[in-house]
Parts: structure tokens; sequence; C-alpha cells
């Protein structure tokens, strides 16, 4: 019995997503997405690489923050019960760190540590952020044509002022008409 | 303790702005804040309700960005905590989170359903590849602001600089950095926690170093 919770894939996940919440550095969850996608497509072959571009390309498209894919993802492998495990391992660890922190340094600023770690770190998150673009663009299995869109989107998002959510429109209407073959 | 001029605004802190009133305000941020919610939180909370200055805003940001975790949930945390306390804090974080994540959820219920259909397969990889493109793109930004030539506007103190502390091989160093996060975890597949507990120290220790 113990050991079937153990095992259970609902609570293999909650434990790796709580140790990767800590090394979510810089502030972004979608560099945690490699490694996420190695655990659960690669490691446990719970879903597919497709089924995990989908929970990316879902949350993108939905409000509120970016990092909810991993409540897809958590569903997913496991029902609701991996969709709240998933979300809270996400969420929990760093906002109690970050509570304490809070309250200890309500008006003192960051201090010469604080900013040796965010100057520090920006090379790391860059690394892991293209890493995270590289790894959904291998997994997605894209032809020339979605290249073309992945392009297209940077130009459009570097030159202009455009709402995301246009993008992700355009992008489901080209797929929709066939554009991507 | 009468204060000396009744026209003035209040102080801050002196407000009180209960766990109820921050679980509906961040839950209306969230919910509008499609491909990002920090512009959202940066209008409601500063320009139109007035929480905090601008200046106070920036300030709270930046201790997200240092913790580890989602940068926006971090700083929901901080200001519910400053309001409100614990129960500040939770309120915040749970508006933040409660409603776009039953949002999520629906959609991907819903893609469950009908993602056999080939149309909405094909809708769904369009938007995948809009949505690694904007991955992408934010990597993009963020590389150019950290390893963009002095710009012209402070070509004047770039030459001081750049005599001062041999940004160069500091530029390397940091490209270096990049490169292996990106090789380790991008292409070799490795651990996440693993190449941040090699490159974190080496990464902090090279800033700390070069500050000032």
């Amino acid at each position: 019995m113990s050991d079937d919770f153990l095992d259970a894939p609902a609570w293999l996940l909650t434990v790796h997503f709580a140790l990767l919440s800590l090394a979510a550095i810089g502030g972004g969850v979608v560099m945690l997405a490699p490694d996420m996608h190695r655990y659960v497509v690669e490691a446990h072959r719970w879903i597919t690489a497709e089924q995990f571009a989908a929970a990316y390309a879902i949350a993108q498209a939905a409000p509120g923050p970016n990092m909810l894919f991993v409540t897809l993802v958590g569903w997913q492998v496991a029902g609701w019960v991996g969709a709240l495990g998933a979300t809270l391992a996400i969420i929990v660890p760093p906002a109690l760190l970050t509570f304490v922190f809070a309250r200890a340094s309500t008006r003192r600023g960051v201090g010469r540590l604080g900013r040796a770690l965010r100057t520090g770190l920006a090379p790391l998150s860059i690394g892991l952020l293209f890493a995270g673009g590289w790894v959904l663009l291998d997994a997605s299995e894209a032809g020339w044509r979605a290249m073309m869109i992945v392009v297209l989107t940077i130009a459009l998002v570097l030159r202009t002022k455009i709402n995301p959510l246009w993008l992700i429109i355009a992008g489901a209407a080209a797929g929709v008409t066939g554009v991507l073959g | 303790m009468e204060p000396s001029d009744p026209e003035s605004p209040a102080v801050f802190d002196s407000r009180t702005i209960g766990p109820l009133e921050i679980f509906v305000v961040f839950s209306k941020l969230a919910l509008s804040g499609f491909g990002g919610v920090l512009p959202f939180a940066y209008r409601a909370l500063v320009e139109k309700r007035q929480w905090l200055t601008a200046k106070e805003f920036a300030g709270l940001l930046a201790m997200a960005q240092v913790m580890p975790g989602p940068t926006i949930c971090n700083l929901s945390v901080m200001i519910g905590q400053r309001y409100a306390g614990f129960a500040g804090a939770c309120a915040a974080l749970g508006g933040m989170v409660a409603g776009p994540s039953l949002i999520v959820l629906a959609l991907g219920n819903a893609w469950q359903h009908y993602g056999e259909i080939p149309a909405v397969r094909r809708a769904l990889t369009g938007m995948s590849a809009v949505a690694i493109g904007l991955l992408l793109s934010t990597a993009v930004k963020m590389g150019m602001a950290l390893f963009k030539p002095a710009s012209r506007a402070n070509v004047k103190d770039g030459v001081k600089a750049s005599l001062a502390s041999g940004p160069f091989l500091i530029r390397v160093a940091q490209g270096s950095l990049c490169v292996a996060a990106f090789a380790g975890v991008g292409l070799l597949r490795w651990p996440l926690i693993a190449i941040v507990a090699v490159l974190a120290p080496f990464a902090v220790g090279l800033a700390w170093r070069t500050q000032r």
C-alpha cells in the first residue's frame, strides 16, 4: 500500500517538481521545461512529447502566469491529483522562501549579494531559456513551415509591440487553414 | 497626533487592505493577463489602486527575481505579506493562480476531447510554434540586453569602463556560462539541478568580484 503510494506518478511528479521549483532562478519556470520534459516524457514515459508541447501551447493561450503549463502536465500525468500536486509543488516552496525573506527585509532593499545573484545568474537564465525553446522545438518535430512561424514570431516580438495573444491566435489560424501543411 | 496637513496622501502602511480585497484584486489582474501578468500587475497596483509607488514596485520586483520560483508569484507573496501578513500572502498567491489554473484545466480538458479532430490538431501545431517563438524571443531580448556592446549613448563612459574592469573577458565568461547552460540542459539533457549547482557558484562569484 505505502509502496504503491510512493511509486505513484502523482507523488513522484510532485516531489520532483518541488525540488525543481527551487532551481528556477531568475524567475522563469519556463527554464524548468527541459528538465520536466526529460522527467515525464523521456525517463518515465507518462505522457508523449506531443502532449507536453500541447500543454505548453494551451497554457500560453490562457490568461494568468505562464507557469501554469505545469498544472496541465500534472493533469495529463495523473488527473486532478497530479494537477494539484504539480501546481503546489512549483509554487509553494519558493513562496515560503519568499515570505520568510520578505518579512525579514521589508525595507532593506536587495543589497550587494542580491545584486550579485541577479546579475550573475542572468547568463544562466538566458542559456536555460534557449534550452527550453530548443527542447520544445525538438519535441514538436516541427517541419520547415512551423520553423518559419517560430522565426516570424521572434521577429515580430522584437520589432513590434503586438500583444502576444494575437500572435497565438494567428498561429492557430495558420494551423487550421493548412498553411503548415 | 493630528496629521499636520490633512490633505496629504495617506501613508501606505496605514491603509488597511484585507485578504479578501487582495484576493479579488489579484484574481482580476491575473485573469486579464494574457501573454504575461507583469504589465497588468503594474497597471492595477501602481497606477490604478496606488497600493505601491513605481519605485516600491521596482524594488519588490528585483527581489522577486532574485528568489527562486515564478517571479510573478513571488511578487504576489511580497505585496500580500506587506498589507496583510501571512493571510495576505496566501490571498495574493491564491488569487494569482486559482482562476487561471481552472481556465487552463478547462482548455486542457477540451483538448483531450477534441484533440483528435484534425483542425484542432493543426491549430495547436500553429499555436505551439508561436509559443516557442515567444519563449525564444524573450531569451533573445534578455541576451541582447546582457551582451549588447556599450550603446552609442554611453560610449563616453564606456571607454572608461572598458579600461577599468576588462569587460571583454567578463563577457566571454558570461557567454561561456550561457552556452554551457544551454548545452548541458538543452543538448545533453542533463538534470537541471546538477547544472545549476555547478554553474551558479561560478556565475555569482564572477558577478560578486566584478561589482563596482
